[in-house]
């Protein structure tokens, strides 16, 4: 069911850890929550959950409103019909798999018989109904989170919220795992709320991706359109961009001026008025062994720079290498490996970027381009 | 105080909602908040309303009594503290403590070492020889030290004498109360000093002996310093343990006319006319010291890292004894022998003896004079009987209450957003700062004054014990709350539970080895505890510990109170084996 989240706000004294949220989760369709720890993403979903009791604001699952700040409506957290998957898996180690999942459809007052019945439809759906019987203290961890996405699937519920349901897990079953899940949810037609702090798992779990910075959601989009364009530096920081450097504000594409650097460089891109940086991906940096006809400087579309190899990592496909412009700007680049010779520390080497792959971002996302209702 | 700034922090650009939605939204969350209260008044009253009363006491004319709380207020009492008597009582009460726990802590600490570090034989063995005296009672221990030393008719002194070598022994004196309590304290210091040992990680002595050290250096300068929180943490401890001790004192060193701290209070509470006020300001020096050394103890504490416990799988390393083998155990042997045979012994002989006076061992095979019968005598007569009922009623009572409260207290500490959380653990942590003998005291006074009749019914002993105990009920419960992820239970009210069910459902059923091991420790402890009963009880509600205790003091039923002492120490036994028993059994249960 649609989730609709309005102008929420949780305070912890004076901690404002949510500072009016809004949020909607179609129904069927799979949100993410992107963000490092301590910006609020946790707090969001547990808000939703009713585990947190916001400061204000408004939920409604549905078309029942579960929390209203200013009427002061608050429907208890066992009422809500909310599936949870805990980080920590919160599988009950003194039941069996079959006790755990069957425990929602207990609460429901299924009878018997059709409890077990229904609870082994979903733990085949999960792959584990061969373990039904097996005390949960004996499963492995990917068994183990098996179980708790089957308990909260078992309940039918409104609205799926899984809190960083992979991390704990090894990056081999993560990877699994993460497909099973995104076929699951997309099979069953699931509304979810995921949270993570991982951009791998965010661009492959979510319909739609919302980016959670100090408690506001700063970035709101498809996985394409946030990882194509992010709306500010610190976003495109936290989605694999490396090379991020201040500019000055007397900057102009043709000349962008680093501030720390005594280089400019040339963008496609128009400069905010505010604080900005270049964002480059290390992807959109080519490296090459450098020959005596090279360039240095920069025409209408590349940027050209000469500078060596501090240190380079052969990654199979590609290398991974930190190259040192002879100005001292120091670049994270992956590149194919050279038709010729190595990338040996101390080799000289030309860069070339495509002043179209140099994006110009204010640092932080303006607060009022915030998605939020225009408070009268 | 927190939740009014709510209000404040007003991010620049955005225009505030209409304050009204967010008061009552703040309404809402405070329902839930105040559920701590009704347990914190709970709580308060049991500690604080006795500690009230004694410091009330101190300054004022006249003892708390039924239609009085002897609200006339003075500074007289305070010139008690100039009496000669007093400064003598304070220097022994140090001296006794401060030997006690450095010989306390030697004896723990070379068992500790011996079986956790060494390869010496018998292991297991001397394992237990650390841990036995726990299940003696100490004032056991001091009556039965008693019969065995006390400078006349001790039968070490009997010994002596039909050997022709005068009577040496006395332990009615400085060095055998010293004695007495180093060898009924010291397995506090064993048990911690040997987990601290054997969780400490070999790699840090590895290194040691591979950088050259020696074996004996690395010992000094590694391992020591590596288990010093754990010394000096169990010595704090056996110090206020030790300087706050009544019933040995009381059973050794009264009779030689040296008194200490708690036994003085105890006299001034027992002459006539009671001098209740004086001893009030006893025992708030008392408190103060106890506070003192509690707050150095955490400081010290508190600097050290316990890095030493560094996971699992940790074997450490062993030292080969080579040829001090049979002395260390020898020494094992020694304070093995001490501590638990030669007193059950001694209780053993003098609860078959027929005759409570002996000149000489060879009396013991004059006709008639071993009379095994004393035992079925026990178990039949009244005094048994009643005292036997009245204790495992109280115990059971108090354990089964302090166990609730304890998981309350903890529930809502670790587990819930209510007010005065921080207050209420700190409440239940109080009983540790004052001695049971000013407990004792404030508890009389308080339900002596209380319109509630419960003075001179079981239900005094009930209540004191659970006051009494809520420090190690909180400890043994609030720890495993901790340790239990509390999504467990907050999944189970996601998937459709109420709050309360979950907590059956779930938490409950996952602390089962926590509880239940917190009911039996309170069962024992209530069971042992001599000090707070002797201010609460009545002749209709003697318990088992007043009632040896008694028999004892008026000397009369030596041979009846012998036999009930050594059933006691039966019944003691079997109940401290039950936790690990059970603990053992269910182990494996965790989350």
């Amino acid at each position: 069911m649609e989730v609709v989240v309005q102008d929420l706000e949780l305070a912890y004294g004076d901690f404002v850890a949510i500072k009016r949220l809004d949020l909607t989760i179609p129904d069927g369709e799979s949100v993410v929550l992107l963000g490092q720890s301590g910006c609020g993403k946790t707090s969001t979903m547990r808000c939703i959950a009713g585990l947190e009791s916001p400061t204000g604001g408004r939920i409604s699952i549905g078309d029942r409103t579960v929390f209203d700040g200013a009427s002061g409506k608050v429907v208890p957290v066992f009422k809500r019909n909310v599936g949870m998957v805990f980080q920590s898996y919160a599988v009950w180690p003194h039941k069996t798999v079959l006790e755990n999942v069957s425990f929602p459809l207990k609460m429901k007052g299924i009878a018997r018989a059709d409890r077990r019945r229904q609870a082994l439809e979903v733990l085949e759906i999960v792959g584990l109904a061969h373990l039904a019987e097996r005390g949960a203290s004996m499963l492995s961890g990917g068994q183990m989170q098996r179980v708790a996405l089957a308990r909260s699937m078992a309940m039918s519920p409104s609205v799926l919220l899984l809190d960083e349901p992979l991390s704990n897990l090894d990056a081999r079953l993560r990877d699994d795992l993460r497909v099973e899940l995104r076929r699951i949810q997309t099979e069953r037609g699931l509304t979810s709320l995921y949270v993570t702090h991982d951009q791998q798992e965010a661009l492959a779990l979510a319909d739609r991706i919302a980016i959670m910075q100090e408690g506001r959601i700063t970035q709101l989009g498809t996985p394409e359109q946030i990882y194509g364009s992010p709306v500010s530096a610190s976003i495109a920081g936290f989605l694999g961009v490396t090379n991020i450097f201040p500019i000055a504000p007397s900057s102009t594409p043709r000349s962008l001026e680093l501030t720390d650097h005594d280089i400019a460089l040339r963008s496609t891109y128009p400069v905010p008025r505010t604080a900005a940086s270049v964002c480059i991906r290390p992807e959109d940096i080519t490296v090459t062994l450098e020959q005596p006809t090279d360039r240095v400087g920069h025409d209408a579309d590349t940027n050209y720079v000469s500078g060596t190899v501090e240190v380079a990592v052969f990654q199979g496909a590609s290398i991974r290498c930190k190259v040192r412009t002879d100005s001292g700007l120091p670049l994270d680049a992956i590149c194919a490996p050279p038709a010729v010779g190595t990338f040996a520390p101390g080799a000289r080497v030309s860069i070339s970027i495509d002043s179209d792959r140099v994006k110009v971002l204010p640092n932080e996302a303006p607060v009022s381009d915030i998605p939020q209702a225009v408070a009268a | 105080m927190s939740s009014t700034s709510v209000l404040e922090p007003a991010p620049p650009m955005t225009p505030r909602p209409p304050a009204p939605a967010r008061r009552r939204a703040r309404r809402i969350g405070r329902r839930g908040k105040v559920a701590s209260l009704p347990l914190l008044a709970v709580v308060a009253f049991l500690v604080l309303v006795p500690a009230g009363f004694v410091l009330l006491a101190a300054f004022s004319k006249e003892v708390p009594r039924p239609g009085s709380i002897g609200l006339d207020l003075t500074l007289q009492n305070i010139r008690v503290l100039t009496e000669a008597g007093v400064i003598g009582a304070t220097l022994n009460s140090l001296a006794i403590a401060f030997s006690a726990t450095l010989l306390a802590l030697a004896i723990g600490g070379f068992l500790a070492f011996v079986t956790a570090r060494t390869n010496v034989p018998c292991k297991g063995f001397i394992f237990l020889i650390g841990l036995m005296p726990l299940f003696l009672p100490s004032y056991v221990g001091a009556l039965a030290w008693s019969l065995l030393g006390s400078p006349g008719a001790g039968l070490i002194n009997v010994a002596f004498r039909d050997l022709g070598m005068g009577s040496p022994v006395n332990v009615y004196s400085i060095g055998g109360v010293v004695m007495v309590m180093a060898m009924y304290y010291a397995p506090y210091a064993f048990l911690l000093m040997h987990s601290s040992m054997s969780l400490m990680n070999p790699d840090l002595e590895d290194a040691s002996s591979v950088h050259g050290g020696s074996t004996w250096h690395t010992i000094r300068s590694v391992t020591t310093p590596l288990a010093l929180p754990a010394i000096l943490g169990s010595g704090l401890l056996m110090f206020i343990l030790i300087l706050e001790n009544f019933p040995v004192a009381q059973v050794l060193a009264t009779p030689g006319q040296i008194d200490t701290l708690p036994t003085f209070i105890y006299r001034l509470m027992n002459t006539s006319p009671s001098r209740g006020n004086e001893a009030s300001v006893i025992a708030i020096v008392l408190v103060a010291a106890v506070i003192i050394i509690t707050l150095v103890q955490r400081r010290i504490l508190a600097k050290r890292s316990y890095t030493t416990v560094s996971g699992k799988g940790v074997k450490a390393r062993t030292l080969p004894l080579g040829r001090f083998k049979a002395p260390v155990v020898a020494v094992a042997l020694v304070y093995f022998l001490l501590a638990i045979v030669l007193p059950l012994l001694a209780l053993f002989l003098s609860a078959i003896r027929s005759s409570p006076y002996m000149q000489s061992f060879a009396s013991l095979t004059e006709p008639g004079a071993l009379d095994i019968t004393s035992f079925a005598h026990v178990f039949t007569s009244e005094v048994f009987t009643s005292a036997a009922t009245n204790s495992v009623i109280v115990s059971l009572l108090a354990a089964l209450g302090g166990t609730i409260l304890a998981f309350l207290v903890g529930y809502t500490v670790y587990r819930t957003s209510s007010y005065a959380r921080g207050l209420l653990e700190a409440l239940s942590m109080v009983p540790l700062a004052i001695p049971a003998i000013v407990l004792g005291i404030g508890l009389l006074w308080t339900w002596l004054v209380m319109p509630i009749p419960v003075y001179g019914t079981l239900w005094v002993l009930i209540i004191g014990f659970v006051a009494v105990q809520m420090p190690q009920g909180f400890r043994g419960i609030a720890a495993a709350i901790q340790a239990t992820d509390r999504d467990l239970e907050d999944s189970a009210v996601l998937l459709g539970a109420r709050r309360t069910r979950a907590i059956g459902y779930v938490t409950i059923p996952l602390l089962r080895v926590a509880v239940s091991s917190t009911f039996l420790i309170l069962l024992m402890l209530s069971m042992r505890e001599l000090t707070v009963p002797l201010f609460l009880y009545t002749t209709d509600t003697r318990i088992l510990s007043i009632a040896i205790y008694d028999q004892f003091e008026n000397g009369g039923a030596l041979q009846e109170a012998s036999a009930m002492a050594l059933i006691y120490c039966a019944i003691m036994f079997i109940l401290s084996y039950l936790p690990r028993r059970f603990g053992a059994k269910n182990g494996a249960g965790g989350a």
